[in-house]
């Protein structure tokens, strides 16, 4: 091989190159039963009365009306966390920004207010992710922004989440991954919603704590306001806190997966001015570049550039592509920008071919294009 | 409301020692020339709770229905007496119970010692349960018990002066 290749090859670059896992289509998640709260709101009254009649000697009397019951509806504090995300989240090793998502629904029959605690030492996992912040759902953007106009970060209890019956909120885990990790190591994060009436009753927030109350445990005056206006209702613990089947918190992984990129370079069909193959001025170079994704991940953003030395000219319209993304165009006029990114450009005298996310896996893509010696 | 014949008597013989006695020999000349019979209905609510016992095996008790939440069972008595001094005629005695708001009648729970028990879907018209159809994308079937909306016993006996009976029912807080 001719040096002037050998020093081409150096001048690929892959750019803004993020690895991540490819998404498990048929994933099946088990969720934990239908999180929809039960019937009859906190603090209503229910009454009763019944009416009788009645005759003596064939003679109908005045019908007589009972005494009517009261009982005021108590508080079922319930609650269920589900992991939202498909299936085990990708990242690098190390990797910051690490988002897992989490929904809290309020199963109960009141309004209560809940603190999240994520947990990090879960077992059966291989490693442990570092939680850099918990963050609520709060500007109605889909995902987790952070910034300014972007999610609140949740900081007990400050922000404690308060629930009407049947309200979610959607919860990200931020985290860090940490370094020296393998393929496929899986680190798992829980997070749990512990109603404060629990907390304030109970002393604790950890269901592995023996004063964590069962079901059925209640707490007088703890609930919401009855509609008589009298006082607050009986709080009583619902079965979504059954240490034996909790429903309070729920699991995400992160697994380490990343794709590979492998790119070969080759020069070829060298074309002299006479015919012949030499590298003389004039003589016209093909150069192929073959780009292979391998692994479990996909290499999201992919994008492949290539520096035209100066001893080179690129031959306009030549570039070719055997797979491109849709919406990209072989052309030379980078528009739109941001979007349409494949082609040569004068100003830089660089070739480059936007692949956008390519899945581990994928057939090799082929770029070509033909360079003249000046 | 006007006061009673009986009601005179009962004060002016409620001092004394014969006075029960006294009562109870003037109340039947009284009340038969002025008929003033009293069915009370006294009507109180329980929490009906399963619970595994140190057998293992599954029992219920009534509880106190302080701690009601969603899903829970409750039963209500009604208690009939007849506090007046005549006797009320047997097949009399007709007590109607709506089912309460945000509840639903559990199938089969109503009872009555020595009555006939029929259930409405709206309230009005009673009949047996086999009687109690709905419509469902135009066939008729059988109602369900959650669908019923008031209970109605008919006590057969007679019911004498100073005897008392009880119905009752359950419902599950919806």
């Amino acid at each position: 091989m001719q040096p002037l290749v050998r020093r081409r090859q150096h001048s690929v670059a892959l750019s803004a190159m993020v690895l991540r896992r490819l998404a498990i289509v048929f994933t099946s998640i088990v969720l934990p039963v239908a999180a929809h709260a039960v019937g009859t709101n906190a603090g209503l009254e229910i009454r009763n009365s019944a009416q009788a009649s009645f005759s003596v000697g064939g003679i109908a009397q005045t019908p007589v009306n009972s005494n009517s019951t009261q009982t005021f509806v108590a508080e079922l504090i319930d609650v269920v966390v589900v992991s939202t995300n498909a299936g085990p989240v990708g990242v690098s090793s190390p990797d910051v920004g690490a988002v897992l998502e989490f929904t809290v629904t309020n199963t109960g029959n009141g309004a209560e207010t809940f603190q999240l605690i994520a947990n990090v030492a879960v077992g059966g996992d291989d490693f442990n992710p570092a939680l850099t912040q918990l963050y609520l759902e709060t500007n109605s953007v889909p995902g987790l922004q952070i910034g300014a106009s972007g999610d609140t970060p949740y900081l007990s209890p400050g922000n404690d989440p308060v629930l009407a019956e049947d309200e979610s909120i959607q919860v990200y885990a931020l985290s860090s991954i940490p370094a020296g990790l393998t393929q496929n190591n899986e680190g798992a994060l829980q997070l749990r919603a512990v109603s404060t009436t629990i907390i304030a009753g109970s002393g604790t927030a950890d269901p592995s704590d023996p004063d964590f109350p069962a079901p059925g445990t209640s707490y007088a005056g703890a609930g919401d306001p009855d509609e008589a206006g009298t006082g607050n209702v009986i709080a009583v613990v619902g079965a979504t806190q059954d240490v034996n089947n909790l429903l309070i918190s729920a699991e995400g992984r992160y697994v380490v997966s990343s794709a590979v990129v492998a790119l070969t370079k080759t020069a070829s069909n060298v074309v002299d001015p006479f015919g012949g193959a030499t590298l003389v001025p004039g003589a016209v170079i093909t150069y192929t570049l073959e780009v292979e994704v391998s692994g479990t991940g996909t290499a999201e953003a992919l994008a492949i550039t290539d520096l035209i030395p100066a001893e080179l000219e690129y031959l306009a319209g030549t570039l070719a592509v055997s797979a491109l993304p849709a919406g990209e165009e072989v052309d030379d006029d980078f528009a739109p920008v941001g979007i349409d990114n494949t082609g040569f450009d004068a100003g830089t005298q660089t070739v480059t071919v936007s692949l956008s996310d390519v899945a581990g896996g994928a057939p090799v893509i082929t770029i070509t294009f033909d360079a003249a010696i000046r | 409301m006007t006061l009673s014949i009986k009601d005179q008597l009962t004060r002016s013989l409620s001092r004394g020692a014969g006075a029960v006695r006294l009562f109870v020999l003037f109340s039947g000349l009284v009340l038969s020339a002025h008929a003033t019979a009293e069915v009370t209905l006294e009507n109180s609510v329980q929490k009906v709770e399963t619970f595994v016992n140190e057998s293992g095996e599954t029992e219920r008790r009534l509880l106190d229905a302080d701690s009601v939440v969603p899903g829970d069972e409750l039963r209500y008595t009604i208690q009939f007496t007849n506090n007046g001094s005549d006797v009320v005629d047997a097949n009399s005695v007709v007590i109607t119970n709506p089912i309460p708001e945000n509840t639903e009648y559990l199938d089969d729970t109503a009872f009555g010692s020595g009555t006939v028990i029929v259930y409405s879907l709206d309230g009005e018209a009673f009949a047996a349960p086999e009687a109690l159809t709905v419509m469902d994308q135009g066939v008729e079937v059988s109602a369900s018990a959650k669908e019923y909306r008031a209970i109605r016993w008919i006590f057969e006996p007679e019911l004498k002066p100073g005897e008392s009976s009880h119905v009752s029912f359950n419902v599950r807080l919806k």
